[in-house]
């Protein structure tokens, strides 16, 4: 894709950008979010990040780009030793640098 | 003015150091994500824009094969709005504490939603404030959403400068996902976080492999029901 096409992708992409993370702040009048469905979306973001974190700890890919649950594996290392970390340190960059040790540690050790 | 008067906010600043730490996992995100884009075969001046305009990483990850393969406008367009499902129900949970802002104010604090960013605010704002004081959740919010921009757009930059010299094999993007456990952590205080993330992280394992990344708003909806479900049941013992 190239020239004009390209242009015009990326255009509609802006608006799909506004209109997915702006869909309810802009209906606020037509579909009101009362307190009680505001409690339980504060969960929401945790959900999210486990479900962006998971899939790069537990898994691997396979040949063919799925994911295959793999117990045995340097991310789920580097991972577990990343939890523990936090647990202890309460900081991001110790437990940046715990997991990725680990992480290194049993890329040449496996 | 307006520009002034958030300036001079302490919120604001509260906000762009919050995203100080969190930084580093988005400038490893937007790094991977941008080599990924840029040997893919999307040009540096492209990929620049691309980010600039679109700034949505997952759903420009998404799309690339799709531009590059030349498929239909409207595949490119349906696989983005699927991608990004998940900040429609962020959305949903923003809404109460912007309520009072005109329409394109709203577009413009919708458009400058991020997963951190989100996760952050709703970390300093749990219950929406009203009132006098509830300016200081626009301007924390717009603080975060700042450093989040910055953060992404100063991985772009590395990534077209340095596209050949960054190895995979560093695990960039690991380190990436590490960062954000340290943010997920704090975040599960309560016996009904804990089973609403148990619940979010069980649905992931068994939706890891549809397309579009769904996986990620099926973890969000099984993590907001769960926590429903903890709530009628909590107060069912109550009584």
């Amino acid at each position: 894709m190239i020239g004009f096409d390209l242009w015009l992708a990326f255009f509609g992409l802006i608006i799909i950008t506004f209109i997915s993370r702006g869909l309810f702040l802009l209906m606020g009048d037509k579909f009101h979010i009362s307190e009680s469905i505001h409690e339980f979306l504060r969960y929401a973001p945790t959900a999210a990040l486990i479900a962006i974190i998971l899939p790069e700890i537990i898994f691997t890919k396979n040949t063919a780009h799925f994911y295959e649950l793999n117990v045995w594996s340097p991310q789920l290392f580097g991972g577990i030793a990343a939890v523990i970390g936090f647990l202890f340190t309460k900081s991001m960059l110790a437990t940046i640098f715990i997991g990725m040790t680990i992480f290194t540690a049993a890329r040449f050790l496996l | 003015m307006y520009l002034k008067i958030v300036g001079q906010s302490p919120a604001f600043f509260e906000g762009l150091k919050a995203m100080a730490e969190p930084a580093f996992a988005l400038i490893a995100w937007s790094i991977v994500t941008n080599i990924a884009l840029l040997s893919a075969g999307l040009s540096a001046f492209h990929t620049f824009w691309f980010n600039i305009l679109v700034y949505a990483g997952s759903a420009q990850l998404a799309v690339i094969p799709l531009i590059v393969g030349d498929y239909p406008l409207w595949t490119i367009w349906l696989t983005a709005l699927i991608v990004n499902s998940r900040f429609v129900i962020f959305s949903a949970a923003l809404q109460p504490y912007f309520k009072k802002y005109s329409f394109v104010q709203k577009l413009g604090i919708g458009y400058v939603n991020g997963d951190i960013v989100f996760v952050k605010f709703l970390d300093r704002f749990p219950i929406p404030k009203h009132g006098n004081k509830a300016e200081i959740q626009l301007f924390y919010f717009l603080g975060l959403a700042l450093g989040n921009w910055l953060a992404w757009q100063f991985g772009v930059l590395l990534a077209i400068a340095f596209e050949t010299q960054i190895p995979g094999s560093w695990g960039l993007g690991f380190a990436g996902t590490l960062a954000l456990v340290a943010l997920v952590i704090p975040t599960i205080k309560n016996k009904t976080a804990l089973v609403s993330a148990l619940m979010a992280a069980l649905t992931c394992v068994l939706t890891v492999n549809l397309p579009y990344r769904l996986t990620i708003v099926c973890s969000v909806i099984a993590g907001v029901l769960a926590a429903a479900w903890m709530d009628h049941v909590i107060s069912k013992v109550a009584r």
